[in-house]
């Protein structure tokens, strides 16, 4: 009698099976959907509150993008906030202990951890800047067609792909802080307080200030190429990470 | 007074404590330096910026809770620092007492190190044109240790309520920096000038929202609407599990 063989599992299979159950470990936790549902009801919101800030005079259809995508920069921190719960409700009644049992691999668990978190915020990102843009254009009585489709898909996939660096940038500071709150007040305090001080100083060597080149259709003079933007988004994304991994290969939990 | 002492210790050894000191003291004073660097005094000089540093306060208010509510991991089989809390003190009224002291204490510090840090920078920096720190400013500044030791209280009101810090501090620390939700909606309804952080304001600044609320009188709605967010939250504490 022999056993049923199913084909050979090698590293690759075993990654893919790893982020398929840390996508399911996102997806079944309530404060993820919490999280984004708020996310889009405050973007909403702004949204609409920005139009119509605007109505009374005629506006040109960049600047109307511009507004769109407006809100998008305050709710971002509900991405933040996305990758702190993801991170630190691994350490919320010792879950990580059983994660480590189903994947011994640290690296691969932090990885697939990451690739599955990526991607679902990429998702809901894509969805949040979509319909915030929606929600412009219909508030201004502005068409499609007016602003141009390429240029709604390349600042929504822009800022979308922006947002998952974040997500994935502050769970790997969740995970080497993993606490929720005093991640959530770091981030929050360079969110709200830092960033907006430093905007005015033009630091595009910060991430946000870098990408808010990317996703508006407007763009300052002294701004650097979209290039340079994305490898100030990617480099800072990446040093979280790579001290984030080594840190959860090398700590006990 | 021992539960107090006790709860004073555990507020001051949390290790995020460092960080809300500095974010009260560093964020305004760091702004005021930008103020003072690029725009002319006003009348809220200094004062506009303790409002933004109250963030700090409120990361005390809302830690002291949530710390409680943290789930130990790993050793601790998954245990909260509640359970020890109550075990060594039963009165679940005395808990919120000693927790609401220490908060006090030790945001009422925290607010007098951040006004001197302010106006000492102030000084420095606008020289004659800065703020005169006569009576009035005093009083100011009495109202700026209310306005802070009341934010962290509903803080700690909030984080009782919700067992976790996250929302509580998040919806507050936005409110009060970046996005001030409740000006905007005070300029729509009237009525929203009533709201707890809005009437606190009125004890030292200068903000305009269509409603004339005298300074006193912010700060007793303001201590009136904590007060009854205490007091939900003691019965829902004292009658829930943990």
């Amino acid at each position: 009698m022999t056993a049923a063989v199913g084909p050979p599992r090698t590293r690759g299979r075993a990654f893919i099976g790893a982020v398929r159950a840390e996508a399911s470990k996102l997806w079944s936790l309530p404060a993820t959907w919490l999280l984004l549902a708020a996310t889009l009801a405050l973007t909403i919101a702004l949204s609409v509150a920005f139009a119509a800030s605007v109505r009374s005079g005629a506006t040109s259809a960049a600047r109307t993008l511009d507004l769109g995508v407006l809100a998008v920069t305050w709710t971002q921190c509900g991405f933040f906030l996305l990758g702190v719960i993801a991170a630190t409700s691994e350490h919320v009644g010792g879950q990580v202990r059983t994660t480590l049992v189903a994947i011994p691999d640290r690296i691969a668990q932090r990885l697939a951890a990451t690739a599955a978190l990526g991607l679902m915020s990429f998702a809901a990102g894509v969805v949040t800047v979509a319909v915030s843009i929606t929600v412009a254009l219909l508030a201004t009585g502005t068409a499609v067609g007016d602003v141009g489709l390429t240029l709604v898909l390349r600042l929504t996939f822009s800022a979308a792909g922006y947002l998952a660096l974040m997500t994935v940038l502050s769970s790997a500071l969740g995970v080497l802080v993993r606490r929720a709150v005093p991640t959530a007040a770091v981030l929050l305090v360079y969110l709200l307080i830092l960033s907006p001080i430093l905007q005015d100083q033009r630091w595009y060597l910060l991430p946000d200030i870098a990408s808010y080149t990317l996703w508006f259709a407007t763009v300052p003079d002294g701004a650097p190429p979209a290039l340079t933007a994305w490898l100030v988004i990617a480099a800072w994304t990446l040093v979280f990470l790579l001290s984030s991994v080594v840190a959860a290969n090398r700590r006990d939990t | 007074m021992r539960a107090l002492r006790a709860e004073a210790s555990k507020l001051a050894t949390l290790p995020f404590v460092w960080f809300a000191v500095v974010a009260g003291i560093l964020a305004p004073t760091g702004i005021v330096v930008i103020t003072s660097l690029t725009s002319d005094p006003n009348v809220d000089t200094g004062f506009a910026e303790l409002g933004l540093g109250v963030i700090g306060a409120i990361m005390l208010g809302v830690v002291v809770i949530s710390s409680e509510y943290t789930t130990e991991g790993e050793e601790a089989a998954g245990s909260q620092q509640i359970t020890t809390t109550l075990t060594s003190l039963p009165s679940r009224p005395r808990v919120l007492v000693a927790k609401a002291g220490a908060v006090v204490l030790l945001t009422a510090v925290l607010a007098v190190a951040a006004i001197a840090a302010v106006f000492a920078v102030a000084g420095l920096l606008l020289g004659d044109g800065a703020p005169a720190l006569d009576g009035h400013a005093v009083a100011r500044m009495g109202g700026v240790v209310t306005y802070w030791v009341l934010m962290a209280l509903l803080g700690s009101g909030l984080s009782v309520l919700t067992r976790s810090g996250v929302v509580p501090m998040v919806v507050l620390v936005a409110n009060s920096s970046a996005v001030t939700v409740t000006y905007l909606l005070a300029l729509r309804v009237p009525a929203a000038s009533y709201l707890p952080d809005l009437a606190g304001l009125r004890m030292f600044t200068h903000v305009r929202t269509g409603v004339e609320i005298a300074p006193l009188t912010g700060g007793l709605i303001m201590t009136a609407w904590v007060a009854a967010l205490l007091l939900v939250a003691g019965v829902v504490f004292c009658r829930r599990d943990a």
